[in-house]
């Protein structure tokens, strides 16, 4: 009942708060619609993909042969892809050599494999990307064939064409997305409670008359979290909504509502854990917990790839063990991407671990953290 | 209206056995000490904020506990709240243990913070409806409680506007509002007319009087030593994180003073007048600033051998006044130090 009473006059207060409606509800509105006409423009009509000249090696049978090759004679693929067929690898390695490919795509048996030289560019990016969708989604056709189910469609009916079209309005408006989604969810809800526990400075302000109310402490924070994720929970709403309608960024076809909101439950639990972390460092001032939580938004976003899409490339290049360290990243190749795009399920359940050990992590050091806290008196 | 709580209960000096009800399962009673503290120390860090801290109220007092800023009132408050817990020593309010009991205790218990302690967002009613809530009310009846209490604190005209539109001695009402609205029978009132204009501030003291007449045990901190002379049946004196000092007004100023001085105005001074006053036998000293001329008397002096010696020496006065001690006198001589430190 009392949880009841905190939450509804929270929400109340925070619905009327001139500057909470600004950041929380107008500002993604504004960014997304910012972000979206800037990325539409780098991908607009206008802009073209240079032709990678792609060193084609087949050795294998019709069976894997001619479904790749009917998918990469699609005009979408054939607009930045020329294909240049060699009888073997070490001739295609001559003809990278020479000037006259720049990567070789090799089809040995079911295998498919893209051989390169490092630095990579953007073209090769986007041809593995594409290559490696062609393949999971084979993969699964494969898998359903031998389970008996019939197959409803040809591969390449599963590829999406706005991810390989890059003339469409903003092919990767789905990661910037996903990256957005995760981190307002955990990493706002991480700010929300850092600021909900610095107010809780005993004899102070209207924490003061809580206090010293007939309410246990649990119920209060507990309802002031609900309260805080309730607010974020209205903005993705309105975030997914604009997302949708505006930016077409996914077909509510394949969208699980309710794995969707299992994962936001668990992106709250994330960013609730990662606050209480924050809100238990030691000898330091509430603005600066707020600052390092800022400053996480801010950096993890980056590096993510939520500001400027495409960036996660770089980050995992320089440091691949990154996939299981930035919560975004994960999210978007294990969850959302699924959830909203459609695929293998089993990539949710495999994200969800990712996120509840990375909860398990956070909630131990807290603890500990607490604790040492507490027993200095410095709370 | 607010509703009685508890029926008048007795005054110490007058009655010694009464029977009333502080709830309707509570006990009659004989001098309920609605507060019991004994030797409580609270240290922060090094500091020591409450030094072996006693303090006994009875069931319907208005206490009073002075002292200046950083005195220890407000830790002593806190600590019986458990809103900090207290180093040592036990705690009884309403004759059960804190923190033990806490729950219970705060049920039935209210503050009105120094500091204006309420949500700028919510309006002027729903702030109070809120804390009507927390208190275990439904809605439909925290509703009634919000317009009982709206109606005595006198702030209905103005329960649609929101704490920042309102003026600093409306928001001390609001303020005691929010703290009665569960119509508590212990209220903590810590300093609630800081920092208002006189107008308010007579409203906010009859406020409390009523509070007080109609059942509700009052613990009044101030350094205003007016109003706690003004409204307080009992006093404790704090100082540096003790109680230096307790008691009725009368009995703190009867440990402090000896003497009293009478001020008398006269037109003009007759010669061997002076020494003839001085010759009175309950007389210590006597001076003469003109027009007055102040005799220092044995306290309790009658003034009649004083004015016969001026009407024998056809002295003409047009008044007399007799200085009592103040608080502000009896905080003075037991500290060294002023209440408005």
């Amino acid at each position: 009942m009392k949880t009841w009473t905190f939450i509804k006059y929270d929400v109340k207060q925070q619905l009327r708060d001139r500057s909470t409606l600004f950041w929380m509800l107008l500002f993604p509105i504004i960014l997304i619609f910012g972000l979206g006409t800037m990325l539409s423009a780098i991908f607009s009509n206008d802009f073209s993909l240079p032709v990678t000249d792609v060193a084609y090696v087949e050795q294998s049978t019709d069976d894997y042969r001619v479904p790749l090759e009917t998918f990469l004679a699609d005009d979408d693929i054939k607009a930045f892809v020329n294909l240049v067929p060699y009888d073997s690898v070490a001739a295609a390695e001559r003809g990278v050599n020479d000037g006259d490919a720049d990567v070789i795509l090799h089809l040995d048996g079911s295998n498919v494999r893209l051989l390169y030289e490092e630095p990579t560019t953007i073209e090769f990016d986007v041809l593995e990307a594409v290559i490696r969708q062609y393949t999971d989604v084979a993969n699964q056709q494969i898998m359903l064939a031998e389970s008996g189910v019939a197959v409803p469609f040809e591969p390449e009916t599963f590829i999406d064409s706005e991810s390989v079209d890059l003339s469409g309005r903003t092919p990767t408006s789905l990661e910037y997305f996903t990256v957005t989604i995760s981190i307002m969810t955990a990493l706002f809800g991480a700010f929300y409670i850092t600021g909900m526990l610095s107010e809780e400075q005993p004899m102070t302000g209207s924490y003061l008359r809580i206090q010293a109310a007939p309410v246990k402490t649990i119920e209060y924070r507990l309802a002031r979290t609900v309260s805080r994720y309730v607010l974020i929970f209205l903005q993705l709403v309105l975030v997914f909504w604009f997302s949708h309608f505006v930016y077409r960024s996914f077909s509510l076809d394949y969208v699980h509502f309710g794995l969707l909101f299992l994962a936001w439950v668990a992106l709250a639990l994330y960013g609730t854990a990662f606050g209480f972390i924050i809100a238990s460092l030691p000898r330091i001032t509430r603005g600066t917990k707020d600052a390092i939580v800022n400053g996480s938004v801010a950096i993890i976003m980056i590096l993510s790839g939520g500001y400027v899409p495409g960036f996660d490339q770089v980050t995992l290049s320089v440091a691949p063990w990154a996939k299981y360290v930035f919560m975004p990243i994960f999210m978007r190749d294990g969850i959302l991407q699924v959830l909203l795009r459609g695929g293998d399920v089993t990539l949710f359940w495999q994200g969800l671990g990712w996120l509840a050990l990375h909860v398990a992590v956070f909630t131990v050091i807290s603890l500990l953290l607490w604790k040492g806290v507490s027993r200095r008196g410095l709370v | 209206m607010i509703r009685q709580h508890v029926q008048n209960p007795c005054k110490r000096e007058q009655i010694s056995v009464c029977s009333f009800s502080v709830r309707p399962s509570e006990r009659g009673c004989v001098h309920v000490s609605i507060i019991a503290l004994d030797h409580v120390t609270k240290r922060f860090g090094e500091t020591i904020a409450l030094n072996d801290f006693s303090l006994h109220v009875e069931a319907g007092e208005l206490f009073g506990l002075l002292g200046p800023n950083g005195a220890g009132k407000t830790t002593a408050i806190s600590v019986m709240l458990n809103l900090y817990p207290a180093d040592s020593g036990t705690i009884r309010i309403f004759d059960r243990v804190m923190p033990k009991d806490e729950q219970a205790i705060k049920q039935r218990v209210g503050i009105v913070p120094q500091h204006v302690s309420v949500y700028d967002q919510l309006t002027v009613f729903e702030n109070i409806q809120f804390f009507a809530e927390l208190y275990g009310f439904k809605p439909a009846e925290a509703k009634q409680k919000t317009e009982a209490a709206l109606d005595f604190v006198e702030l209905t005209a103005h329960q649609k506007k929101r704490p920042p539109e309102l003026s600093g001695g409306l928001l001390r009402r609001l303020n005691i509002a929010c703290g009665i609205v569960h119509e508590p029978e212990l209220i903590f009132m810590d300093e609630p007319t800081v920092a208002i204009d006189p107008q308010s501030r007579n409203t906010i003291l009859e406020n409390i009087r009523e509070l007080n007449r109609r059942g509700a045990t009052i613990i009044y901190t101030s350094h205003y030593m007016e109003e706690v002379e003004m409204l307080c049946d009992r006093v404790a004196i704090v100082d540096e994180g003790k109680i230096i000092a307790e008691g009725t007004q009368d009995e703190l100023k009867d440990q402090v003073m000896t003497l009293e001085t009478a001020r008398i105005k006269v037109d003009a001074l007759t010669p061997g007048l002076i020494e003839r006053l001085g010759a009175l036998s309950q007389v210590k000293k006597v001076e003469y600033h003109e027009p007055y001329i102040e005799v220092s008397l044995e306290k309790d002096t009658p003034l009649a051998p004083l004015l016969d010696v001026l009407h024998d020496a056809k002295v003409r006065f047009t008044s007399i006044t007799v200085d009592r001690p103040s608080l502000n006198t009896v905080f003075l001589a037991l500290t060294g130090k002023t209440l408005r430190e």
